[in-house]
């Protein structure tokens, strides 16, 4: 274009002079102008042209507004008229100053943004992600175009500068509408799994309930008053948050979802995990949903520590929305997964009818299992869950998932 | 090397702290760390905090992945030192008794064994796996220096340093410390994963089949070394460094991302391993710079992020950074001095 | 959104003066090949007739389809322009021959085309792409319309030179006030809302630095230039504001007078073509301003020395580009179509690294001469007073969280001379932190480092304030 321009220009300045046309003289320089400052442009445009993004933090929780600084640095005494920076951003992503625009490239949007840049001059625009989805986002890869204010001389660069960030579901208290209502942790399990027979640490009162080889006769005999054994724990209390993330009936490759029920289930299962923790248990996580791996199934095994907890929340913010796998598989896997007593805590907002017989079987297995439903069907998920002598809580965020300030427990 | 080293070791005699005192700690230093590098590669930053530790009688927790030398690093230091050393396994199945002691019935008379835990060093192995009424019996050994068994009350020996190490990839069957008993470690120390040509040294050492522990001679004596803790007591710290210190751990008391800022406890944990870092450098009396360097050890397992802020990426690293570049370091203007 | 007469009128004048122009070049050079010696229409009634194109456009109602709209009204301007000539006009009413009629001045029915390009500027929110789609052929069409009157006798040659300039220095600030627009409506701050006058001052310079000597060498006379440039934009103006347009357009023609009269050696125009001689209008008519001398090609006026003539020239447009400027920022505000709520929010500073073209001059800053410390008397004083020397450096300062050591290496890093620096921040701590008496000699040698390190310091201060 700039060489047709060249020769265009430069015909028309020897035309116009051999022809006496003084007109095409005079179009003939302009165009030659033209074609100069498309040139400069074009040829030191991009460079020292700098572009710089920075994003507040790579973790953010729903509802949460992450900053987001882009900045450009003109290096040179060129002044960059006219400077388009498309920086492409994975779909979903919000930021509240600029629309993103749909991109060419599938499943990303674009951050547009004009500039115009003095020579030597650094601009910073500092603008807002707004984290309204729970997900994994990047921004990235970046495409600089610049070009003269007549919209000439564009030059085009790109390059990979990635930038992620993750947005968490919300975590709120787990308030118990009784005691009875806790999740694992207070309850016994049935049998003395969390107990190790071997470390013998003292005596107690006896419950009703407590087999007779638990019993210490002689300390009985001594004392008058029966008293049972009490054990050091093998281990601390380990729970599994599994999470039902189908909340359509029907075959779980529908893809069709109630998205304000998964929402609530993703809350719940947070709130679950960050109460466990606080008790002081080891918690995981595992779920039948996809997660951006190869592995069908999201399982975060169960542990204790500092970081236990952003890792179950970064799992659930990969978690999708509609199942991987039918729910029952994943319970048919968990025993390789989790050792023997752990407490599994199900956490649905369908009838469970496709999976209750495995969930007996876990729980005869030695598992104690114990379910939390939530959403409009709870009432009649409790009762099926029951009625096959399952431990059953249902669970509600009221008024939503997100305005709620509470996991409230209750029968 | 800083310029102003050799300035420090040419000055006339702080308050209190002769110079030959500053030089004992500071030979102590180098005979330790030629010694220990001996057997362990690249682990001077570790071993630094290890000798804080012992110099201001405190405890330290090595906290890292397996394979780095935690182990390697609690014997060699021991062994350098010349004094009694006790090793422990933390399991599940480990009874207070078995780290206190316990008297037994030996011809007709209760006898007193004494337990691992009388030893100048003693090396607890995966803390976390044993059970918490384990770990509180000897935490509580660590806090009071002395153990109680059946009424009687029996000291332990001086020094004491407690070295445990703990795997934080906390995997199942283990009990992991509780926060609010972590401070009884003075320092928590990691180590990291070594440099490329440190892992080809470490490779290295085993050659011949030679166990690179056999080649640790101790470097000083016990009575040398309660000196050397005195000496380091000794270090003078001037009511702007004081001040700095205070300042530090008051400010995570306001900290967004904390749940629980340091407590006055704390204060002291910095004084005294600021004194112990500045007399290792050979000086008698403590930098802002000293303090700076031992904030991140002494204070990071003292404090407890908000969940909240914890779940938006922060990080206890982050926060004390954070800290560390607010809070100004006092250059106070010198008061002239009158004329004579 | 408020109207604004940058974002809201000044497209619209823009679009007309170079789509009037295109067409208008055009309608020159099919006119000059006629038989006849009368142009009928001069190029400011093509301006206005784009110029209302793109306004009868933008008004069109909702509903209303847009064909019949736009034809409507090319239809009533074509029609305007053809009867712009007497004798088609003669023809259809004195002598009821409108078939004959029509076979006269039919390039007069260009101004219906003009119409029409101007109703191509339809949405406002197209500009951009509109007004570059309309330039790239800009200079095509007018090449071909030169060419079309090679060889021609005809007025051509200087309402066409400027009409020719006018459409590239129109067309080049409709692009670039568009994207300015966009710019400002996406949030970046285009200096303050310099960028547009300077856009403006840049095109006109450059535009009127090519055509005028043109021009001139083509022996157009310095009163034709003046008055062809004078005269158009009085007579746009005149339409609305008549006492204005004619002061303008008498102010065109007396400095080409002046000029005339001024008592200075004359060379010779070099006569490349037809500048044509005498006023080829006919008063009246089609003439909408009624301003004398309005796109005319005067007689060829006395030549001038050329360098004085363009000075004058750029003088004239420099000044009316400053009152213009002054004009915009005080009474124009640059519409913001979106809230400033959602705005995002700029910084800009400049860092320049490259060549400096500072005038500082290197007075020492007020603080130092009212604030006379007494001068530092200890090792620890000398420290202190040294950071105060350096408080106002950006590189060298130290920060509140630096302690003394961290300090002295980045500032050792920066270019500070690293060893007396370290060496006094060492006294420093020794006698503070350290609470140590520092013997005099030490403190003898402190202090000559504390003078050495003032004396560097200052010797920046005064190499970086020298341009």
């Amino acid at each position: 274009m700039t060489r047709a321009g060249l020769a265009f220009g430069v015909a028309l300045v020897v035309a116009g002079v051999g022809l006496a046309a003084p007109g095409l003289v005079l179009i003939g320089l302009l165009d030659l102008f033209a074609v100069g400052v498309t040139e400069l442009w074009s040829r030191f445009g991009l460079r020292d042209l700098h572009y710089e993004r920075k994003i507040g933090r790579e973790r953010a929780v729903w509802g949460d507004e992450v900053p987001l600084d882009i900045a450009v640095w003109n290096d040179k005494p060129l002044p960059i008229a006219w400077l388009s920076i498309d920086d492409y951003a994975t779909q979903g992503a919000v930021v509240r100053e600029e629309p993103l625009v749909r991109g060419e490239r599938p499943g990303f949007t674009i951050l547009r943004s004009r500039w115009t840049v003095g020579w030597y001059e650094r601009v910073v625009r500092h603008l807002t992600i707004v984290a309204d989805h729970r997900g994994v986002y990047s921004f990235g890869p970046v495409r600089v175009t610049v070009a003269d204010l007549f919209g000439h001389g564009a030059a085009t660069r790109e390059h990979q500068d990635r930038g992620p960030y993750v947005v968490r579901p919300r975590s709120l208290p787990v308030r118990l509408a009784s005691r009875q209502h806790a999740p694992a942790g207070y309850l016994r399990a049935r049998q003395s799994l969390f107990e190790a027979p071997a470390l013998f640490a003292g005596v107690r009162p006896y419950q009703a309930g407590d087999p007779m080889r638990r019993v210490h006769w002689r300390a009985t005999a001594r004392t008058g008053v029966t008293v049972s054994k009490r054990f050091d724990p093998s281990r601390a209390l380990e729970v599994l948050v599994a999470l039902d993330v189908q909340t359509l009936p029907g075959p779980h490759w529908t893809l069709q979802f109630d998205e304000e029920l998964v929402e609530g289930l993703m809350v719940a299962a947070a709130s679950l995990a960050r109460h466990a923790l606080a008790e002081g248990a080891s918690c995981g996580l595992a779920a039948a949903a996809f997660n951006r791996t190869l592995d069908r199934f999201a399982i975060v095994p169960p542990r204790a520590g500092r970081d236990q907890l952003a890792s179950i929340a970064d799992m659930l913010a990969r978690l999708s929305e509609t199942p991987s796998a039918p729910f029952e598989r994943l319970l048919a896997r968990l025993p390789q997964t989790i050792s023997a007593g752990t407490t599994v805590l199900v956490l649905t907002a369908r009838d469970p009818e496709p999976y209750i017989a495995a969930l007996a079987r876990l729980d005869r297995s030695g598992y104690h299992v114990q379910l939390v439903a939530l959403g409009p069907a709870a009432d009649s998920v409790v009762a099926r869950a029951r009625a096959v002598g399952l431990t059953a809580t249902i669970g509600s965020l009221t008024p939503d998932w997100r305005t709620s300030d509470a996991l409230v427990l209750a029968s | 090397m800083s310029t102003i080293e050799p300035l420090e070791t040419k000055a006339t005699a702080a308050a209190g702290l002769s110079v030959a005192d500053q030089a004992d700690v500071g030979r102590f230093w180098r005979d330790l760390r030629a010694s220990v590098g001996s057997a362990v590669v690249g682990g001077e930053p570790a071993l630094r905090l290890l000798a804080v530790a012992m110099l201001a009688d405190g405890h330290a927790l090595i906290e890292d992945v397996p394979g780095v030398g935690k182990t390697l690093l609690a014997r060699a230091f021991a062994r350098s030192l010349g004094l009694s050393f006790n090793r422990v396994q933390g399991t599940p199945d480990l009874l207070p008794t078995d780290v206190t002691g316990s008297s037994i019935l030996e011809a007709g008379r209760l006898r007193f064994v004494p337990g691992p835990v009388f030893a100048n060093v003693l090396l607890v192995d995966e803390i976390n796996r044993a059970t918490p009424r384990t770990q509180s019996a000897l935490l509580e050994a660590m806090q009071e220096r002395q153990v109680s068994i059946e009424g009687e009350t029996r000291p332990l020996p001086a020094p004491f340093l407690v070295v445990a190490t703990q795997n934080p990839v906390e995997l199942e069957g283990t009990f992991s410390l509780p926060e609010a008993q972590l401070d009884r470690f003075l320092v928590r120390v990691t180590m990291g994963y070594p440099e490329r040509e440190d892992e080809r040294l470490i490779a290295h050492r085993y050659r011949g089949g030679t166990e690179p522990l056999e080649r640790i001679e101790p470097i000083v004596d016990r009575d040398t070394l309660l000196a050397l803790q005195r000496t380091a007591s000794e270090i003078v710290v001037s009511e702007a460094v004081e001040g700095y210190m205070v300042d530090l751990v008051r400010a995570t008391r306001q900290h967004a991302d904390l749940r629980l800022g340091a407590s006055p406890r704390t204060s002291v944990a910095i004084f005294r391993s600021s004194q112990a870092w500045a007399a290792l450098a050979g000086r008698g009396f403590v930098l802002p710079d000293d303090v700076a360097a031992v904030v991140h050890p002494v204070m990071g397992h003292r404090l407890l992020l908000d969940v909240d802020r914890q779940l938006r990426g922060a990080t206890i690293e982050r926060v004390l950074t954070e800290v560390l570049g607010s809070v100004p370091v006092p250059v106070p203007v010198p008061v002239p001095k009158p004329e004579r | 959104m408020r109207w604004s007469w940058r974002a809201d009128l000044l497209p619209v004048a823009l679009d007309g003066l170079f789509e009037g122009s295109l067409v208008g070049v055009a309608y020159l050079a099919v006119a000059s090949r006629s038989a006849s010696p009368n142009v009928p229409l001069s190029l400011i009634e093509f301006y206005l007739v784009a110029g209302a194109g793109v306004v009868w456009a933008r008004l069109r109602p909702r509903g209303a389809p847009r064909a019949p709209w736009i034809a409507a009204f090319a239809l009533l301007a074509g029609s305007l322009g053809w009867l712009a000539d007497p004798a088609a006009r003669a023809a259809l009413t004195a002598h009821g021959d409108p078939l004959g009629a029509l076979g006269l001045h039919t390039e007069g029915w260009l101004l219906g085309v003009a119409a029409i390009r101007g109703a191509v500027h339809e949405e406002a929110s197209d500009e951009i792409e509109t007004s570059t789609r309309a330039f790239a052929y800009a200079f095509p069409v007018l090449a071909v319309s030169w060419l079309l009157c090679l060889g021609s006798a005809g007025p051509f040659v200087g309402p066409a030179l400027i009409g020719s300039a006018i459409c590239v220095g129109a067309g080049l600030l409709a692009i670039g006030h568009a994207r300015l627009l966009e710019l400002e409506l996406l949030g970046s701050d285009t200096q303050g809302g310099r960028t547009w006058p300077m856009l403006a001052t840049g095109v006109v310079v450059v535009v009127a630095a090519v055509a005028i000597p043109t021009a001139l060498l083509t022996g157009t006379s310095t009163r034709d230039v003046a008055s062809a440039v004078g005269g158009p934009v009085g007579g746009a103006i005149g339409a609305l504001f008549t006492p204005l347009g004619g002061l303008l357009a008498s102010l065109g023609s007396g400095l080409g007078r002046l000029l005339g009269l001024l008592p200075l050696p004359s060379l010779p125009g070099l006569n490349l073509g037809g500048s044509g001689s005498g006023s080829t209008r006919e008063s009246g008519g089609g003439n909408a301003s009624g301003a004398p001398g309005t796109s005319a090609v005067g007689q060829s006026g006395g030549s001038t020395p050329l360098l004085l003539v363009v000075l004058v020239v750029v003088v004239i447009l420099v000044v009316v580009a400053v009152v213009l400027r002054a004009l915009l920022r005080r009474f124009v505000r640059p519409r913001r179509a979106v809230p400033d709520a959602t705005r995002p929010r700029e910084e800009r500073h400049r860092e320049i690294h490259g060549p400096r073209f500072t005038f500082h001059l290197g007075l020492p800053a007020i603080r130092s001469l009212v604030a006379r410390r007494r001068p530092p008397a200890s090792a620890a004083e000398a420290y202190v007073a040294l950071l105060d020397e350096l408080a106002d450096r950006g590189e060298f300062a130290r920060r509140p969280a630096e302690t003394p050591k961290s300090h002295t290496e980045r500032a050792g890093n920066s270019g500070l001379p690293r060893l007396p620096l370290g060496l006094l921040a060492a006294d420093y701590q020794l006698a503070i932190y350290g609470r140590t008496d520092i013997s005099d000699r030490e403190t003898a040698r402190a202090l000559g480092r504390w003078r050495r390190l003032r004396q560097v310091v200052r010797d920046l201060r005064r190499r970086e304030s020298q341009p």
